[in-house]
């Protein structure tokens, strides 16, 4: 299509009509010095704390030390083009970022700017990054679950809408796998995700862009992306930025998933804002509010009432409660968890998801500590089905690891050891599961099922994935009516246990795996 | 770092304002901090003092030399704890934190007025009254001419700045469409 020259002329023509700059009283002051990042600020009376100051370029900063005679602030972004003796000014508000279903789909940055060149992002509003959590009258109790998919994890450690659980454990254990495959499970089920990675390598990101929309899960997510090159003050922000934007879904009634990838990073960032603002060290030469910039952070993600999402919605959104659940991801070193912040972030949290090297290393993946990993509040929200069947799972798994070590010494077992000992085998083998292949909550219970009932004792151990695979393709040829009553009702009971039994014989005797 | 030195500056400030409006005296005490300001600002002064072969007591004896008697007994007191304590060199910071105590307490602001071109007297007497009335206090003019502003004006009062310049707006409209 032809533009019409004078189509445009007219567009340009009504917005110099319509622009009309207000003449602005605003406070400024004068750059005193400027080193990595950090401006000390001379003047800026009326700076307040967290505020959004505006140097010359269209550079933004924040104001993070408010001194009696000058204002320490931390630029976001390039500080290459500032110079001492440069101006800047308060703007009299805190720092925003874009919320909104136009977020869904797309790469931004710690700013809520775009990254992927798909054009402006279309936001519903702006809200400030840093907002006070719900308080106790506004919550409800978490009942309700979040799939991610993983067996392990929907048996073990369940996690609930609304729920804080940490996933931790060493570089290269599959932290951020276990958090990817949680958002592909999320496909259809109407869960909102944001995905913040701090710190990361900008390939790594693109790669769980890739990933995300090659599974279809990119739809329902929002990528907030603060690489290893960007700023140290974007990369601590980028948490705060993307939990707003999750909490837009959380107080409209909907339910949401973050991910911090990871928050150690996000600590190390602080770090080295607060050394450079020269705040005293503490231990491991962190601030002495690391511990709280984690915990503020985390309280974020909650589950609110009805009601309250009906009175900050004004009376639009009623009868829904909101969510927003975390997924905070720590990496230890040498699988130290005494570490700070690791520590700091286990007792925030509802529980953790403890992945291990050595397990990795043995080709158990996800490498789950059955017995260091727990979920404090999500048994509440567990379905009914997978409660019954993978409760004893946990038990099974605990008792294994102590008499296989005992074992070792052991020339002969008696018939009960022996039993116990070739049943961990097999659930620890039922356990593993590839990457980007999430079960339904029907093929999680099938699986569940055939251990619990002993259908998996005649199976060679080498044989287990292999038998279920074909064992899942069996349910979803054979017998969908079945598979798709449990998925929809979830229920545990005599008709359910009976049609389980029959399709397990059956698929045993007349298939092969 | 001026920061810092505004830090130091600002008990001797506030010390000398006391003792200025306790024996009231507070123009004569700004016109000797003026005075020694500009002596230590000078080039050869501050060489002298700066110079660590120059001792503490010929220091006390260059400043009150050049001050002659123009400086009293208080005067000369400051300057000799000043050079006792190695603080001659933020003469400057004390002076400009006195003037802003003293104008605080006498209801006075300095107020510096840019503008494109030369002001009429009824223009400036317009704005004294507006800016009287909404910083509610008496303030002292101090107008300036800069071409590069095109039209309009900007009103600095300490660290608020009203910017109703051209340039200003030119700026902002920039800024608003991202270049």
């Amino acid at each position: 299509m032809q533009l019409n020259p004078s189509e445009i002329s007219d567009l340009i023509k009504s917005q110099i009509e319509k622009y009309e700059p207000e003449t602005e009283a605003r406070t400024e002051g004068t750059i005193v010095s400027l080193t990595d990042g950090i401006a000390r600020i001379h003047g800026l009376a009326d700076a307040m704390s967290y505020e959004m100051l505006e140097f010359p370029g269209n550079t933004y900063g924040l104001a993070l030390n408010l001194e009696r005679d000058s204002v320490g602030a931390v630029v976001l972004g390039s500080y290459t083009h500032l110079s001492e003796g440069d101006s800047v000014k308060c703007t009299g508000r805190v720092l925003e970022v874009p919320v909104g279903e136009g977020l869904l789909g797309r790469v931004v940055d710690s700013l809520g700017q775009p990254l992927d060149g798909k054009g402006a992002i279309e936001a519903a509003t702006t809200k400030p990054i840093e907002e006070i959590a719900p308080g106790v009258i506004a919550r409800k109790s978490v009942d309700e679950p979040v799939q991610t998919g993983l067996k392990a994890i929907d048996a073990m450690v369940p996690v609930g809408r609304g729920q804080r659980e940490l996933i931790i454990g060493d570089r290269q254990t599959g932290k951020s796998a276990i958090a990817i495959d949680a958002i592909i499970n999320q496909k259809g089920t109407g869960v909102k995700c944001i995905y913040v990675a701090v710190g990361q390598k900008a390939s790594t990101i693109a790669q769980v862009v890739r990933k995300l929309e090659e599974h279809g899960a990119l739809d329902h997510t929002i990528i907030v992306a603060a690489s290893a090159a960007d700023s140290a003050a974007l990369q601590f922000i980028a948490p705060y930025s993307g939990a707003t934007m999750g909490e837009y879904f959380r107080d409209r009634g909907e339910d949401a998933l973050i991910i911090y990838d990871d928050l150690t990073k996000q600590a190390w960032a602080y770090r080295q804002v607060s050394l450079l603002l020269r705040r005293p060290p503490g231990r491991e030469a962190y601030p002495g509010d690391v511990f709280y910039l984690h915990s503020r952070l985390l309280e974020r993600a909650s589950r609110i009432s009805a009601e309250h999402v009906e009175k900050i919605t004004n009376g639009e959104v009623k009868g829904k409660t909101g969510s927003l659940t975390a997924f905070p991801i720590i990496e230890t070193q040498g699988g130290d968890v005494s570490a700070f912040v690791p520590t700091n972030v286990i007792s925030i949290t509802d529980g953790q998801i403890f992945l291990e090297a050595d397990l990795f290393n043995a080709g158990i993946r996800p490498a789950i500590n059955a017995g260091l990993s727990v979920s404090r509040v999500g048994g509440a929200a567990q379905t009914k089905i997978i409660k019954k069947l993978g409760g004893g799972t946990r038990l099974v798994l605990a008792q294994y690891r102590e008499l296989a070590a005992f074992a070792q010494f052991a020339s002969d077992l008696d018939e009960a050891t022996r039993k116990q000992l070739e049943r961990g085998e097999r659930v620890t083998e039922l356990m593993k599961q590839a990457q980007y292949s999430p079960l339904s909550v029907a093929e999680m219970a099938v699986s569940l099922f055939a251990a619990n009932e002993g259908y998996l004792d005649d199976v060679e151990v080498s044989q287990i994935v292999a038998f279920e695979s074909s064992l899942h393709s069996y349910m979803k040829s054979n017998q969908q009516a079945l598979s798709e009553e449990i998925n929809a009702k979830a229920d545990y009971n005599d008709e359910v246990v009976k049609s389980l039994h029959d399709a397990i014989k059956d698929f045993k005797a007349n298939h092969t795996w | 770092m001026a920061g810092e030195n505004s830090t130091i500056a600002r008990p001797y400030a506030e010390a000398v304002f006391g003792r200025a409006s306790d024996s009231d005296k507070l123009d004569h005490w700004s016109d000797a901090l003026g005075l020694l300001a500009a002596i230590v600002q000078d080039e050869r002064v501050a060489a002298a003092i700066s110079n660590p072969k120059v001792e503490g007591d010929q220091r006390i004896s260059l400043m009150l030399d050049i001050c002659g008697k123009h400086l009293d007994a208080e005067g000369q007191n400051l300057v000799r704890l000043l050079v006792r304590n190695d603080r001659l060199s933020i003469l400057p910071e004390i002076a400009s934190i006195y003037e802003g105590l003293k104008n605080e307490s006498q209801g006075n602001l300095d107020v510096q007025i840019v503008s494109a071109y030369k002001m009429t007297k009824a223009q400036e007497g317009s704005l004294a009254t507006a800016l009287k009335k909404r910083l509610g206090r008496e303030i002292k003019m101090t107008s300036e001419i800069d071409k590069d502003l095109i039209g309009g004006v900007i009103i600095r009062a300490g660290d608020l700045v009203i910017d109703g310049s051209v340039q200003g707006r030119l700026r902002k409209l920039a800024t608003e469409l991202g270049i």
